[in-house]
């Protein structure tokens, strides 16, 4: 089994990185393949939003660089982690650069219902489960909720499960692991 | 609320002037500027690039009275280089004084055909303003931006007149220093067309473009399968 963590920290982001280390050293306790991908450290360029990826190399992004492996890792993992900062309620723009390059190769331009909405149909047969872990410094509930919906809607538009939750930044590290833990326990391990 | 003079306009598609965001803004503030309003726009994709671009869009900001962002859904959220520059804007204006006095809209649209797919951004345009000081003015949400197509909203005819009209109810409050009324963001959200003709022609749309470059089978490839299916 593979997992694929997207580290989306700021450089020195501490509990971020320990969230990661978390998730790493448990899964690779019990087997899995686990690969973390410090973002902050890869330059990855925007998305120019030109559908290259759907019209003109079917599945893989026009762009030569590390963004373009994204797509695979994404679909060769059985699970993909999403840490991040909760900003403004959604994901830090560290994160959000790689997100904006993998979901369009690993979709279809065309149009599909889902629960009476539109979306893009899928790709492959199979998409591995999002579990977004966000960082916040206060509680904050409008953020948070908006954080949550945010997740939910991803899992939708893949085509897969999509769990969320939330750590704070003050948390102890006895904390963040319990969080990770009972977040690990939702996707299935126990 | 103060009466807004001078306006920045932030679009936030990587597309930059051939895009619906683009189309869309620059209709809000051409009406905006008919009434008066001094107005400039920043691409923020290409305002990111040097120093220097980012200096000059954070002075941008900071000589406006109302700050509209209209921006595409991109993957049910903003573009990274639109967060980015939440992310500076917010830095930049960390404690100081008299924010309250500025105003922040928002328009998203996608090529979804419900404009509800959208509404996550508005909440999240909502507190980036509570979160910076900024007065939040409302915003508005399309669907169907394929029917737009980049294109400016006054060569277009009847099926973008819900977005006009929702555009120039939002053009009147704003000028009045209020906020953008729910009527406005309801019209926004109508698609001018039916929406099975939406969803047809979408679909056709994407295989006629493919078409000028590759074979329609190729389109649904899965290059990363274990055992590559095309």
């Amino acid at each position: 089994m593979k997992a694929v963590i997207f580290n989306g920290a700021k450089e020195g982001d501490l509990t971020i990185d320990a969230i990661e280390k978390a998730i790493s050293d448990r899964l690779t306790e019990v087997g899995w393949e686990v690969e973390p991908i410090e973002l902050h450290n890869i330059h990855i360029a925007y998305c120019l939003g030109c559908f290259g990826c759907w019209l003109k190399t079917p599945g893989e992004c026009v762009i030569k660089d590390a963004g373009h492996d994204l797509a695979r890792k994404v679909i060769e993992s059985d699970v993909v982690f999403l840490l991040t900062s909760v900003t403004f309620g959604m994901y830090s723009s560290e994160l959000k650069k790689a997100m904006d390059r993998f979901p369009c190769p690993v979709l279809l331009p065309f149009f599909k219902k889902v629960n009476g909405e539109i979306h893009h149909s899928n790709r492959y047969n199979k998409y591995p489960t999002l579990v977004a872990i966000g960082v916040m410094s206060n509680s904050d509930e409008e953020s948070e909720k908006t954080f949550t919906t945010l997740v939910g809607r991803n899992g939708i538009n893949l085509h897969t499960k999509a769990i969320s939750s939330i750590v704070y930044s003050g948390d102890k590290p006895e904390d963040i692991n319990e969080k990770v833990k009972s977040t690990l326990c939702k996707v299935g391990f126990q | 609320m103060q009466k807004p003079i001078h306006v920045a306009l932030l679009i936030g598609s990587p597309k930059g002037s051939s895009s619906t965001s683009n189309s869309l803004g620059t209709y809000l503030v051409e009406k905006l500027e008919e009434k008066g309003a001094i107005a400039e726009k920043a691409y923020i994709c290409q305002s990111l690039i040097s120093d220097e671009k980012r200096a000059a869009l954070l002075r941008l900001v900071d000589d406006s009275d109302l700050i509209v962002l209209a921006f595409p859904l991109y993957v049910d959220s903003l573009h990274s280089q639109v967060i980015k520059t939440l992310e500076l804007i917010a830095e930049h204006e960390k404690g100081n004084p008299g924010l309250g006095k500025k105003s922040f809209v928002a328009i998203a649209n996608s090529g979804f055909p419900e404009a509800k797919q959208s509404d996550i951004t508005l909440s999240v345009c909502r507190i980036f303003a509570k979160q910076v000081g900024f007065t939040w003015a409302g915003g508005l949400a399309m669907g169907g931006g394929g029917m737009i197509g980049g294109q400016p909203l006054v060569e277009i005819g009847g099926r973008v007149r819900n977005q006009k009209k929702a555009l120039e109810i939002a053009a009147d409050s704003l000028w009045k220093g209020e906020a953008i009324p729910e009527k406005a963001a309801v019209l926004m959200s109508k698609l001018g067309i039916p929406r099975w003709m939406y969803i047809w022609m979408g679909n056709r749309g994407w295989k006629q473009e493919a078409k000028r470059h590759i074979p329609i089978k190729k389109m649904y490839a899965r290059p990363f399968e274990s055992n590559n299916t095309t």
